[in-house]
C-alpha cells in the first residue's frame, strides 16, 4: 500500500501540467469543451442533357413536306425543371423555295404526350417536365418542314432548353 | 437525314439565393462555375437573357461581360465563371443565366441532303432586385 502511495506522487510530479488543468477556472474548462466545427455547403440545382453523342435520324419526304424525329434525348435534373423549344431556323434551303419548318417537342418518360411546339419567330412556352429528381427523362424533337419544293439541301436548327426556375 | 450533335453542360447555382443586387458600383456581379455532364468535352459560352412573355430566356442582355468568354470542359472539374451585368440594362425582376455549346464556323453537320442541328441549353433563373 505504502509503494502504491509513492507511486501516485512519483506520477502526480512527472506531470505539472495536469495540476494546471485542474487549476483552470471551470468557466474556461466549459468553453473549450463546446468548441464544434460545422460543415456546410449547398447543393446547386443542375439541369444536364444525358444523351448520345451522335444520332442519325431519317427524315422522309412526302410530297414537299420533310419530316423526322430525333433519337432520345435524356433530360436529367436534381429537382424539377421546364422544358421549351427556341430559335427553329432554317439555315440553308434551295433558292426559290420557303420552307416552313414546325418543331415538336415530345415526352417520352412517362407517358407520350406533345409538350409544345415552335415555328420561326414563334418559341415554345416553359413548359413542366414532370420529371423525377436525379432521374434521366426522355424526349424527343420532331421536324416537319413544309414547302420543300424543290431538290436540295435543308438545313434546320432548333434549341431545346432546359430551364431551372 | 437528320444528324443531330449534342452536347451539354451545367452551371452550378445556388437555388436559395436565387436573388443577385448591384454591388460594386452599379453592376451586378454573379459568380458559378461550369462543368460538364457526362457530355463531351467541347467548348461552351455562358450568357445572361433578358425574361419574355412566355417565362423563357429571351435577348442577350446588352452590356454582359462574362469572363472567360470562351469556356473549354474536359474532364470534372468545374470551370469558374463571372458574369457582369449592367444594373440599367435589367429591370427588376426575372433573368436567365445559361450555358451552351460555343457555336463554331466549322461545323461537323453533314452539309447535304436535309438535316436537322438540335442545339441544347441549360437555363438558371435569378431574380435581379434593385
Amino acid at each position: 500500500m505504502k509503494t502504491l502511495s509513492k507511486l501516485l506522487v512519483a506520477i502526480a510530479a512527472s506531470f505539472p501540467v495536469l495540476g494546471i488543468a485542474i487549476a483552470m477556472p471551470a468557466a474556461v474548462q466549459a468553453q473549450l469543451a463546446s468548441q464544434t466545427t460545422t460543415f456546410s455547403g449547398d447543393v446547386p440545382g443542375t439541369c444536364q442533357f444525358d444523351l448520345g453523342a451522335n444520332q442519325n435520324v431519317s427524315m422522309s419526304p412526302s410530297g414537299a413536306t420533310l419530316s423526322g424525329t430525333s433519337s432520345n434525348i435524356g433530360i436529367l435534373a436534381n429537382g424539377s425543371v421546364n422544358v421549351a423549344l427556341a430559335d427553329v431556323t432554317m439555315t440553308a434551303n434551295p433558292a426559290n423555295t420557303t420552307p416552313a419548318p414546325t418543331a415538336t417537342l415530345n415526352n417520352v418518360t412517362g407517358g407520350a404526350a406533345v409538350l409544345g411546339t415552335a415555328t420561326p419567330g414563334n418559341n415554345m412556352g416553359s413548359t413542366a417536365l414532370n420529371n423525377s429528381s436525379n432521374q434521366s427523362h426522355n424526349v424527343t424533337i420532331g421536324m416537319a418542314v413544309t414547302g420543300a419544293t424543290l431538290p436540295g439541301t435543308y438545313t434546320t436548327t432548333v434549341v431545346l432548353q432546359c430551364l431551372t426556375p | 437525314m437528320i444528324f443531330p450533335f449534342l452536347l451539354a453542360a451545367a452551371l452550378q447555382l445556388d437555388m436559395d439565393n436565387k436573388v443577385v443586387k448591384p454591388r460594386l458600383g452599379n453592376r451586378i456581379a454573379i459568380q458559378t462555375a461550369a462543368l460538364l455532364g457526362g457530355s463531351k468535352p467541347g467548348a461552351y459560352e455562358v450568357t445572361a437573357h433578358l425574361n419574355t412573355n412566355k417565362n423563357t430566356p429571351g435577348e442577350v442582355i446588352p452590356g454582359l461581360r462574362v469572363r472567360p468568354k470562351r469556356i473549354q470542359l474536359r474532364d470534372a472539374q468545374a470551370r469558374k465563371v463571372t458574369l457582369s451585368i449592367d444594373a440599367d440594362s435589367v429591370q427588376a425582376g426575372v433573368i436567365w443565366l445559361c450555358i451552351a455549346e460555343k457555336q463554331s464556323s466549322g461545323s461537323l453537320l453533314q452539309k447535304s441532303g436535309a438535316s436537322l442541328q438540335i442545339l441544347t441549353r441549360s437555363c438558371y433563373q435569378r431574380i435581379v432586385e434593385k
